[in-house]
């Protein structure tokens, strides 16, 4: 059974002059156990997708469906989805001042626990794993007393989304442009911190506009999205070969 | 050697080149106000019995009303009884004609002004004199002109007739469409309203009158440019301009006076009404006499405008750059009934020397996701006083209303006052409001600076004082926006250049 | 509009040499009446709180007061301070007047352990009064569900050091806290204030930098609940140079709630080099709160920096969004939003028990 299934998504983004079709009939299957780049041109429809999948208000679904498992994702509340185990690391993490990032972290945990039926962890185990993800991913222990995302720098926000990840622990990962503006240090501690979290029952999403960052996640297939559907699929050799000749040649 | 600081700068005297007095033969009320001269008003424009009532229960009414005393400005007291209400060139006394016949010493001056009265001219574009700065000089503008209490004359009358568009004297459409006068004002703005507004209610003399026809978009921006001739006269001058549905238009107001040692007096009433998806756009570029650098003289300018946005999408549109008058009290707001309807109030206040202003807008907000934009530039330079009042109201019917608020003030030198005096009163949580205010100065420093980089203090300043109020210029239309930028120049001339 | 007036007629007291019973009354009932006033009781009734600015006074319950540094005397004021002010606070000035006597308390030096004034009903005036060099912690607590009022008057001399923490918890009947601080040179004020709404609340905060360099900060969290009100007007004046204010002001008003902000800067000519900020955010929850917020410069220097920003709305869709993509329901996730925008402002000794009492029910509801 596959993960994820997208078939034939539309979907439009609201705007001031109305409605703005994005995505154009999106098709896209992810089994357990793989990784999904999706690549393409600014304004193709990456972070859309992101979006949609995971809920975001201001966009509307025209038609497609998205199943996650079992469940059609897209009459869902945003916070089902994610009981569900669908994870969105953002490409621009919110800053949420006095609220600290211990208690997000919590509030989210003890949701998905819920959710599933299990019990919620107890504080002290949940403060000795959240230290440990911490320290692996070099952020300061110090931040979780701080609000969410307060006054971090743009590294350690997506740092804090990668620990999210490895703490949260979901079915599915969408990596929005998770590399973006970062350096090269810090890019190779959040690829770490994929690797770190792909296994054979899980799946990712990574979109990004960089083949670099393949160079670390090394993904089992690559797809160019253009004009809200994808315009080619194959294997990490594509990536390399769109950024040696750029996207005009697709499209 | 001396490089000039911004101290220095501020000493010197500005300049104000519309200040010259048109020798024409009036016909002037005795100054004195009762019901007789409301009558009288009334009869010398030949208006029908509802009028004069209308008038005659506005004057009760502000007989029974005091001055507002709330604003942050200090004038003496006025006395009401040395003003003379009417005022009109003998030559204009049989109403306006056509353009033709219009004394020609009229047409001096508003040649000298830079008001292109001939319609030839004005398409071949004239070539505009500094003293037309603040003034509608743009080749495609019909234009009214009033002239201390008439209207004298209105140009692009047939080619606007064409469209639909009535564009004409206030006093000529009480006769020619009494029954939208009759349904209009008053409608926005009642006679009670405030003080001034009731004043003028009782005796207004003339102002415009427009009409845009459901979804005709005016084909020529329209413009009147009221000018105070006469010693001891008050200027009441109504304007009311109906958008109907689906309607545009682009409307730009410019006002002078000479210079004269005696305060005088305009108390305006600007009534917009917008119907379901009509836009209106009013541009001010107010440059009344603002007295000389000791405060004497100058005109008070009291004015209430205000739109309503009646239906559903309906925008009304304020942008105001004010340089003039020795006082200035002038709130032009916003009623937002219609759902989604949009209100905009850009302004920028500059005042100098003496000058005292106290402006700023109202926000009614009403209907469903109404949205507000405010921004204001406040410039005090000299011993001026500067203030920034306004109000947003959400009302608990405003379901999702948002407005944002945007208010600066840019301080040269270190006698001015700047004030900031923001009401936000909110009864529907669904509702956003932001309200940010900064203070910022011209200092020293930065003068220096752009002298030793080998631009002069005057242009320096200059350009200090356009970037800070460029939101608010880009609102403007393109003739309006270079004009309002030299005004502003000419405006501080002594202050910093 | 009637004219407000005082409940009964005033004593000259002391320390206001020369002047006659009824110069005081007319200079009162004059201040009480001029425009700028008037406008302070825009959106609350004045009649309730002047009706008891003369009813009988108690002196507050003080703990700590046995310690070096510390002179407490019961007693007349026997001169005016600079910070009393007959325009701007008639009727904290009418108290003073009213009351035969004060709790003045002179801070000598560094006073090791906090100062705790308990206020149980309308307590007599209070006076500070610290020396040059000296500082002190305060913990202000009033409870008490009947109508009351207090009023401070604090002097802080050259250099001297003032932490005041301060709750107002309970519900209460009407109540009506006037605070006044004056700042000498080097002088630092900061005031941690906690507040809930209550049938009616108000608060009035003076705070005067009359000395060069001086620092003042207020934080203030507040929470108005259901058929509550709060009404908080804050005036800064920075009188001397080099002076530096910050106003930061959250507050949370529920369904049927009324909260009025009135916080007004006035920057004297003069006073060069003055950095004045005021931040005051309101998040209403339900559909019926109401939320009256002004922000007021005044400006009579060009060499400032000053800003002041106001915002009312509603909590952020974007961080509601975040939460609830990682598995967190609305209702959670609208709780803690809710509960860190007020923390940002609970501080200081007395945060705790202002957490459980505005924080703390919030969870629950």
């Amino acid at each position: 059974m596959s993960l994820l299934s997208v078939s034939n998504l539309h979907a439009s983004v609201v705007t001031d002059e109305g409605p703005q079709p994005i995505l154009k009939g999106l098709t896209l299957q992810v089994n357990p156990g793989e990784v999904h780049a999706i690549m393409g041109p600014n304004g193709s429809g990456k972070s859309t997708l992101a979006n949609v999948l995971s809920g975001r208000p201001g966009y509307t679904v025209d038609g497609g469906t998205a199943v996650l498992g079992n469940d059609p994702l897209l009459e869902l509340e945003p916070f089902e989805r994610a009981q569900l185990g669908l994870f969105l690391a953002f490409q621009y993490p919110v800053e949420i001042p006095g609220v600290s990032n211990m208690e997000f972290l919590k509030a989210s945990m003890d949701s998905l626990a819920r959710a599933r039926g299990e019990e919620q962890p107890n504080t002290a185990t949940f403060m000795k794993r959240v230290r440990e993800l911490a320290s692996s991913l070099d952020l300061d222990p110090a931040f979780l007393k701080r609000g969410v995302n307060e006054g971090f720098s743009g590294g350690e926000k997506k740092r804090n989304e990668i620990m999210q990840l490895l703490l949260l622990d979901p079915k599915l990962a969408v990596l929005d442009e998770t590399d973006s503006g970062l350096d090269i240090d810090a890019l190779q501690t959040v690829a770490e911190g994929v690797n770190r979290y792909r296994s054979s029952d899980n799946g990712v999403i990574l979109i990004t506009h960089y083949q670099r960052l393949l160079d670390y996640i090394v993904p089992d297939f690559v797809h160019v999205l253009s004009n809200g559907s994808i315009v080619q699929s194959g294997d990490k050799s594509l990536a390399l070969e769109l950024e040696a000749k750029g996207y005009a040649w697709l499209t | 050697m001396s490089t000039s600081t911004v101290d220095d700068l501020v000493e010197s005297g500005s300049e104000y080149h519309a200040g010259f007095v048109t020798d024409v033969e009036s016909e002037t009320l005795p100054p004195g106000l009762d019901e007789d001269v409301v009558r009288y008003i009334s009869a010398r424009k030949g208006e029908p019995q509802w009028l004069t009532d209308w008038r005659l229960k506005a004057f009760a009414s502000w007989q029974e009303m005091r001055e507002p005393k709330w604003a942050h400005v200090h004038y003496p007291p006025i006395n009401f009884q040395e003003i003379s209400y009417y005022s009109a060139p003998k030559s204009q006394t049989d109403g306006p004609r056509s353009l033709d016949e219009v004394d020609p010493e009229l047409l001096r001056t508003y040649e000298k002004l830079g008001i292109p009265l001939h319609e030839q001219a004005a398409l071949a574009g004239v070539v505009p004199d500094p003293a037309a700065i603040g003034t509608p000089a743009g080749a495609n503008v019909a234009v009214d002109v009033v002239f201390d209490s008439v209207s004298i004359a209105t140009t692009f009358k047939e080619n606007l007739a064409e469209a639909g568009v009535i564009f004409c004297p206030i006093s000529e459409a009480v006769h020619s469409h009494p029954e939208l006068v009759q349904k209009y004002l008053g409608s926005v703005i009642p006679q009670r309203d405030n003080y001034y507004a009731a004043l003028n209610s009782a005796v207004f003399s003339d102002g415009s009158f427009v009409y845009i026809p459901k979804g005709v978009r005016c084909p020529m921006e329209l413009s009147t440019y009221f000018r105070i001739n006469e010693r001891n006269t008050g200027q009441f001058e109504r304007t009311l301009i109906i958008a109907d549905e689906g309607s545009h238009v682009s409307y730009l107001e410019g006002c002078t006076a000479p210079m004269r040692d005696e305060n005088q007096l305009h108390a305006a009433v600007v009534e917009l009404v917008a119907l379901g998806d009509a836009q209106i756009k009013y541009s001010t570029v107010q440059n009344w006499y603002p007295g000389d650098e000791n405060g004497k003289g100058g005109i008070y300018n009291f004015v209430t405008k205000r739109g309503l946005c009646a239906g559903p999408r309906a925008k009304i549109s304020w942008t105001q750059v004010e340089t003039g008058s020795a006082i200035t009290w002038k709130y032009p707001s916003v009623v937002l009934r219609g759902d989604e309807s949009v209100g905009e109030f850009y302004s920028v206040a500059l005042t100098n020397n003496r000058q005292q202003a106290d402006t700023g807008t109202k926000m009614i907000h009403m209907g469903k996701n109404t949205k507000s934009t405010i921004v204001s530039k406040g410039i005090s330079a000299g011993g001026s006083e500067n203030c920034y009042r306004g109000l947003v109201r959400i009302s608990p019917t405003a379901q999702n209303a948002r407005n944002f608020t945007q208010c600066d003030s840019l301080l040269i030198g270190d006698q001015c006052g700047a004030h900031t005096f923001p009401y936000i009163e909110n009864k529907n949580n669904s509702a956003t409001v932001e309200h940010e205010a900064s203070t910022s100065k011209v200092s020293d420093d930065q003068l220096f600076a752009c002298q030793q980089r080998g631009i002069e203090t005057e242009q320096a300043v200059s350009m200090i004082v356009n970037g800070f109020c460029k939101e608010v210029f880009r609102e403007l239309p393109m003739e309006f926006a270079v004009e309002a930028g030299k005004l502003l120049e000419v405006s501080l001339e002594g202050a910093v250049g | 509009m009637a004219d407000l007036s005082l409940p009964k007629t005033i004593d000259a007291p002391i320390w206001l040499e020369g002047e006659t019973a009824d110069q005081i009354s007319d200079r009162l009932h004059q201040a009480l009446n001029s425009s700028a006033h008037r406008e302070r009781w825009k959106y609350t009734k004045a009649d309730g709180i002047l009706a008891n600015v003369a009813a009988p006074s108690i002196a507050p319950f003080l703990d700590s007061t046995e310690q070096a540094g510390l002179e407490i005397t019961l007693g007349q004021l026997d001169h005016a301070l600079p910070g009393i002010d007959f325009q701007q606070g008639p009727e904290a000035s009418a108290r003073l007047c009213y009351a035969d006597q004060a709790v003045i308390i002179d801070v000598t030096q560094h006073a090791p352990e906090p100062l705790r004034i308990h206020h149980r009903d309308s307590t007599l005036p209070v006076i500070i009064r610290l020396a040059a060099n000296s500082s002190l912690t305060m913990l202000e607590i009033a409870d008490s569900s009947d109508a009351m009022q207090q009023s401070i008057w604090i002097d802080l001399g050259e250099n001297a050091q003032l932490h005041h923490s301060r709750n107002a918890l309970d519900p209460c009947e009407n109540h009506w806290q006037y605070l006044n601080v004056r700042l000498q040179q080097g002088a630092n004020y900061r005031l941690n204030n906690h507040v809930a709404g209550s049938k009616l609340r108000r608060q009035d905060i003076h705070l005067i930098l009359d000395g060069q360099g001086s620092e003042a900060t207020l934080v203030s969290a507040g929470r108005v609940r259901r058929k509550d009100a709060l009404d908080q007007q804050v005036t800064v004046e920075h009188r001397q140079p080099r002076g530096s204010s910050k106003q930061t002001v959250h507050n949370i008003v529920a369904d049927g709630g009324k909260c009025t902000f009135n916080g007004r800067i006035h920057i004297h000519e003069g006073a060069s080099g003055t950095d004045a900020q005021l931040s005051n955010k309101n998040l209403g929850m339900g559909d019926h709160a109401t939320i009256n917020t002004k922000p007021e410069l005044e400006i009579y220097t060009d060499d400032v920096s000053c800003s002041h920003g106001a915002t009312v709305g509603t909590i952020s869709q974007e961080a509601l969004f975040y939460l609830m993509s990682r598995g967190v329901s609305p209702d959670t996730a609208e709780a803690l939003l809710s509960q860190g925008f007020l923390r940002q402002c609970i501080d200081g000794p007395l945060a705790e028990e202002a957490l459980q009492s505005l924080i703390g029910k919030a969870v629950a509801s």
